[in-house]
């Protein structure tokens, strides 16, 4: 699906995006010049560990690192022919919730305690389309329907602890749709949520964006998720984009030796239960002494002299595919 | 964890506004319940006065000065031959006025300024905390008698005095709040949908700082009450033919052998006044307690 879009030029195209952090201990490179494409429609996976950058670059993508401590650079972040970047706070604003959408990770703590639900879901409404009174209400109620939450109209009235975990994930994806933007960018919608629950919420996600042609970043460290929903995957290592490619090309197979780690260390159906799953040894790298040459070359049991000694820049592998190491696992 | 977590702090699911659930807790509370009653009543003394009071409070019968009780006159008279009772009743009328209009007064200036400050943060944090700090190093009564004292006597400038001073404490307990909720998921959650920063101030962060503040704004009643009692004792406050509280017992100290009621009725009103505040403050800290505790931050 991915690839019939290829035509068009993508919606949002990021260059070089880099996010600093600047503490008492040093600077921080959160995001180390990243690009990637998103084109009309499409699910792209944001996939790491914790820490890897994910979360800073969709904060990033809204204008929502706080500066202090925090700042944004890179060469653009083109969206609909405007450089996000450059833009003013309130270009942003008219974006944010309109046609960028986020649906954050704690659905227990991302909702107002002292809001009902209906001002909470009508807020985006309110500030991005005009809406009041009673077509901003009967919005809200076919928003709340939308996401299956039974009673719409009377939950409406509601406070956020009256709502169940899953329910609330549903009012913020009723939230993130309001305005049927363009992109919404989901932060580990589901990590909060039990198992079940997770599956229904993600479909529902995924017969949103799919209704309204919205291309959803999702951001998570679940690559059962990433197989199942997404169409193209950034593997994110240590604040960069270490492989990036169509999602059923990186299961079958895997560029770069950490994701063959993380699908290594992930049980999977289509394999003979007795093999054993092998982690990736070691710790992620310390954001403030980072390796020289590639951040992986510490934990990679593939590394050769030139690893530890350069950084391998995210070179094209195949068609579609592009990886950052200088051996080439699966090439 | 999803479904189970949050039932401990839910209010009935029956009751739908933030006030009930309040006065729910205030009833359970058994002090708090006491003064909330009492307050209730020395509120409807105060409106209902011209009904109440047996005389006016400013007639005076100069053939009956300093009279003991009596069943005309239950507290006996004044000075100026003016029925104690009826000055008494009148005087609820200027407590309550300078105690809830002071603290008005300070509650707007500080959360204000409060607020402004924790959003802020940096420099403009920094300064406005010294300034609290510099004015918390005074003695509240001295600053306040020094004030009134500067813009002369009167009701209006014992409020304004008040207000002067008693804002630094809102204003401290509102940067508080405010720092620990800005840094919420949801506060980020509603900058992502491009609330405007100062949207966000108002419609976010302050209604989840109240609590606290309702709490202070009960115990600020009392102590101001009390100051105005201090502060017109020694002739600062309400003039003269006013009957207020401190006023009353100001005058009536000198009497206080011959007609102890002078001054003793006057003392018992405002140590019951402010005693009163003081249960319903510390009834409503301990029914808001336990949702700031936790996850909390519920709706009050």
């Amino acid at each position: 699906m991915s690839l019939e879009t290829r035509a068009t030029p993508p919606l949002l195209s990021v260059r070089d995006l880099t996010v600093d952090f600047h503490t008492e201990a040093g600077m921080i490179t959160a995001v180390d010049g990243i690009s990637f494409d998103l084109h009309e429609g499409e699910i792209l996976a944001l996939v790491g560990e914790s820490g890897c950058g994910k979360s800073a670059t969709a904060l990033a993508l809204l204008g929502l690192i706080a500066n202090p401590p925090g700042r944004v650079t890179g060469s653009s972040v083109s969206f609909r022919g405007r450089d996000l970047l450059t833009a003013s706070e309130s270009e942003i604003r008219a974006i944010r919730g309109n046609r960028i959408a986020m649906i954050f990770q704690e659905p227990m703590t991302s909702l107002n305690p002292v809001h009902t639900i209906g001002r909470q879901v009508g807020e985006p409404l309110r500030l991005h389309k005009g809406l009041s009174d009673d077509s901003l209400l009967e919005k809200c109620v076919a928003l709340l329907e939308s996401v299956n939450v039974p009673e719409p109209r009377r939950r409406l009235g509601d406070y956020p602890h009256q709502f169940s975990g899953g329910m609330r994930q549903r009012v913020m994806i009723a939230m993130g749709m309001g305005c049927v933007p363009d992109i919404i960018i989901a932060d580990e919608p589901t990590t909060a949520l039990d198992v079940t629950i997770q599956a229904q919420l993600l479909e529902l996600l995924r017969s949103q964006v799919e209704r309204h042609r919205t291309a959803l970043i999702l951001i998570t460290h679940n690559l059962g998720i990433v197989a199942r929903y997404a169409d193209r995957v950034n593997v994110m290592y240590a604040g960069r984009i270490v492989e990036s490619a169509g999602a059923d090309e990186l299961y079958a197979r895997p560029r770069h030796p950490y994701t063959l780690g993380l699908l290594r260390s992930v049980p999977r159906l289509d394999r003979p239960a007795a093999e054993k799953l092998s982690p990736i040894e070691g710790q992620p790298p310390d954001a403030l002494d980072m390796p020289s040459g590639c951040s992986f070359h510490p934990r990679c049991p593939f590394a050769i002299d030139k690893c530890r000694a350069e950084a391998p820049p995210l070179r094209q592998v195949s068609d579609t595919g592009a990886a950052a190491c200088w051996v080439d696992v699966n090439g | 964890m999803t479904e189970a977590a949050p039932a401990v702090f839910i209010a009935p699911a029956t009751s739908k506004s933030a006030a009930l659930v309040l006065l729910r807790a205030i009833v359970k509370h058994r002090l708090a319940a006491i003064g909330l009653v009492i307050i209730v009543l020395l509120c409807l003394m105060a409106v209902f006065a011209p009904l109440l009071a047996p005389y006016s409070p400013y007639d005076q019968d100069l053939y009956r000065v300093l009279a003991g009780p009596s069943a005309e006159h239950w507290f006996g008279t004044d000075n100026l031959g003016r029925d104690l009772l009826s000055r008494t009743i009148y005087g609820a009328r200027v407590s309550l006025f300078v105690g809830i209009g002071s603290t008005a007064l300070s509650a707007a200036l500080g959360i204000v300024i409060g607020l402004f400050a924790g959003f802020k943060g940096g420099v403009v944090d920094a300064i406005i905390m010294r300034i609290t700090d510099a004015f918390l190093c005074f003695p509240p009564l001295i600053f306040i008698l020094a004030m009134s004292a500067a813009l002369g006597p009167g009701l209006h400038n014992v409020m304004l005095s008040f207000a002067l001073f008693g804002w630094t404490g809102f204003a401290r307990i509102i940067r508080g709040q405010v720092l620990l909720i800005r840094e919420l998921p949801f506060i980020e959650a509603a900058r992502s949908v491009g609330v405007p920063p100062l949207r966000v101030m108002r419609k976010h962060i302050l209604p989840n700082t109240l609590a606290p503040i309702i709490v202070a704004i009960t115990i600020t009643v009392g102590s101001a009450i009390l100051v105005e009692g201090g502060v017109s004792f020694l002739g600062l406050g309400v003039q003269p033919p006013t009957a207020s509280w401190g006023r009353e017992l100001g005058v009536g100290f000198r009497y206080l052998e011959t007609v102890p009621l002078f001054s003793i009725a006057p003392g018992l009103m405002i140590s019951l006044a402010v005693i009163a505040f003081n249960f319903l403050g510390d009834g409503l800290r301990d029914a808001l307690d336990p949702r700031l505790k936790g996850m909390g931050l519920r709706r009050i």
